[in-house]
């Protein structure tokens, strides 16, 4: 490790040189004297060249943790022959809030050991890297420093604070049995489908007594089976609007956790892609490890700016069954990824779009009149190429991020929104 | 503890110069400069220490009276010691803004600012009897031969601790 003068010593030089001119400038000796006691001080420090970190590591609290939630880290180094303090200094994301103390000064004890545990909040999901600090040695005044960057291989993870949705977008065609979503087949369900004779394999609590006493005959009331349903979560990592940690890439990854844990606590199995650059997938299940897995895929979810498309319609069936809904999320900001939902639902896909106002997630509205009119003309094209959807049979609702989800998803439900959608197609 | 260690050396700094020349003009600069170190401390501004520390430097070199005494060298090194203080805290309390500093760290500091200021003191003291008892006992001719082998050894000296570092480094 190579020791260079510090702040102070060049600073120290400064004043030596003026004592020195002035000595020289008055013919006195006084002044050489006055700047002795810096010059011995100088001298007596021990520079830390000797110095040599033997090991270095950043320990977490814990593996992952929900947004928000507080992550303590623990940097510890161990330093051999330090001639005095250790400043420890980690380089930390942008997305981890940090409050109070940015570095920490520590002596080393008997065994060369140094340590501080700092608490972050995770702001954002994702994966972030924290194993990387700067660890600074001074001499005792501080006349010289060293420092080295240590890298060692720590990752903290943060994952989305899943709330289940309560209202989501309804499937068209339900899929597995003992699900909650009426089909359109007749079976043992709660939904009221019409009224039958009474026939073998019936159950007697199904028997329409009045019904009965009136026609002199059996009856039974026959329900809608209910079914789960298997459900894809499509997330646009094209672009993202705004800043992270409140950026449109965000909401559609909290929107997209709690999306999950509402249709997972409804028995349905859902799974996750991402698509951009990168086309990334999450196989469907069903339970709660399925829900921490989905959530750790959003932890690695990354926007992924490229050239290239995939073309989702020409996935195995295994990846992409046609009676899987697809709940899309974006802020429509890449019209790549607009057109391959146009495309799946062409395709004969269920494809249902959560499209993400991006305009109010960035800022005010603009107050100039060049700027409402940009935004008007932005919206204007907006509404036109969700309507473009619309025709190609994509169920489509703006969300505002100012709204909860669960309002957009209930839109979905009015007739209006249904629109030219090919229902049982 | 070491604001407050700060502000007396900063009083010390501005009052040496006013022992010897109380002239208002002087009064004024060394307030200045008083000031300034205070603020060096307290604010954690080490540029503004070295300023007010050059300051007391010319201050003091004015001040100065037109004989060579003991009060004048005493002050001197009182000056130095100063000096060492407000330079020495104002940095390290810039190395400790926004830290988290364990009370050891403070405690070390302290200690070793003390003893560079103990042993600066005794060198200047040391380097002042030197220097007196060798202008009053040497001969003039025997000073420009003693100075220019001082001036040697002290070259040879800085020499040596350089190379010695480089070849630190090296290894």
């Amino acid at each position: 490790m190579t020791a260079r003068p510090s702040r102070l010593a060049w600073l120290a030089a400064v004043v030596v040189a003026a004592a020195v001119l002035t000595g020289t400038a008055r013919g006195r000796a006084e002044p050489f004297l006055a700047a002795v006691p810096l010059l011995v001080a100088f001298f007596i420090a021990r520079r830390p060249d000797a110095t040599t970190v033997e090991a270095a590591e950043v320990v977490l609290s814990a593996g992952a943790t929900p947004e928000g939630s507080p992550l303590a880290a623990t940097y510890g180094a161990t330093v051999a022959d330090a001639p005095g303090t250790v400043e420890i200094r980690p380089v930390l994301p942008a997305l981890l809030g940090v409050a109070g103390a940015r570095h920490a000064l520590r002596e080393p004890d008997m065994g060369g050991h140094v340590a501080w545990t700092r608490t972050a909040r995770g702001e954002a999901v994702g994966t972030m890297e924290l194993g990387v600090f700067f660890l600074r040695l001074r001499d005792r005044l501080g006349f010289w420093v060293a420092e080295l960057r240590v890298e060692t291989s720590c990752r903290a993870v943060v994952l989305a604070r899943a709330r289940p949705a309560r209202t989501l977008p309804e499937p068209r065609r339900a899929g597995a049995p003992f699900g909650m979503h009426p089909s359109r087949r007749v079976g043992g369900g709660t939904d009221f489908a019409d009224i039958a004779a009474f026939g073998a394999g019936d159950r007697l609590r199904r028997i329409n007594w009045p019904v009965s006493l009136r026609r002199g005959d059996l009856y039974v009331n026959r329900a809608y089976d209910e079914r789960s349903a298997d459900v894809l979560l499509l997330l646009d990592t094209f672009a993202s609007v705004g800043r992270r940690p409140r950026s449109s890439f965000d909401l559609c990854l909290r929107a997209a956790a709690d999306l999950a844990a509402g249709y997972l606590r409804q028995h349905d199995r859902v799974g996750l892609m991402e698509f951009g650059g990168w086309l990334r997938w999450t196989r469907p299940g069903s339970g709660p490890a399925q829900l921490a897995a989905i959530l750790h895929a959003l932890s690695r979810a990354v926007i992924s700016r490229a050239e290239f498309v995939q073309d989702l319609t020409r996935l195995p069936e295994t990846m992409l069954s046609r009676r899987t809904l697809i709940v899309a999320l974006s802020p429509l900001a890449d019209p790549r990824f607009g057109d391959m939902l146009g495309r799946l639902s062409r395709h004969g896909f269920d494809v249902t779009l959560l499209a993400l106002r991006a305009d109010e997630v960035t800022a005010p509205p603009p107050r100039s009149e060049r700027g409402r009119l940009a935004r008007r003309l932005w919206l204007l094209e907006r509404e036109s190429a969700l309507r473009g959807l619309r025709r190609h049979g994509v169920r489509t609702t703006n969300w505002s991020p100012r709204e909860p989800l669960e309002v957009a998803a209930a839109r979905l439900r009015l007739p209006e929104y249904e629109g030219e959608t090919r229902w049982f197609a | 503890m070491v604001r407050l260690t700060g502000l007396l050396a900063g009083l010390t700094l501005a009052a040496i110069p006013l022992v010897l020349d109380a002239h208002p003009a002087m009064l004024m600069g060394a307030m200045l400069a008083g000031l300034a170190a205070a603020s060096a401390v307290w604010w954690a501004r080490p540029g503004l220490a070295a300023a007010a520390a050059t300051m007391g430097v010319v201050m003091f070199g004015a001040a100065l009276p037109g004989a060579m005494s003991a009060v004048s060298l005493a002050l001197a090194v009182g000056l130095g010691v100063a000096i060492l203080v407000v330079l020495d805290l104002a940095q390290f309390r810039r190395t400790a803004l926004q830290g988290d500093v364990a009370a050891e760290v403070v405690r070390r500091h302290t200690a070793a600012l003390a003893t560079a200021a103990l042993l600066g003191l005794v060198a200047a003291v040391l380097l002042a009897l030197l220097a007196e008892s060798g202008a009053r006992l040497l001969p003039w001719a025997w000073r420009t031969p003693v100075a220019a082998l001082g001036g040697i050894l002290v070259l040879a000296g800085l020499l040596r601790a350089g190379t010695a570092r480089r070849g630190k480094d090296a290894g």
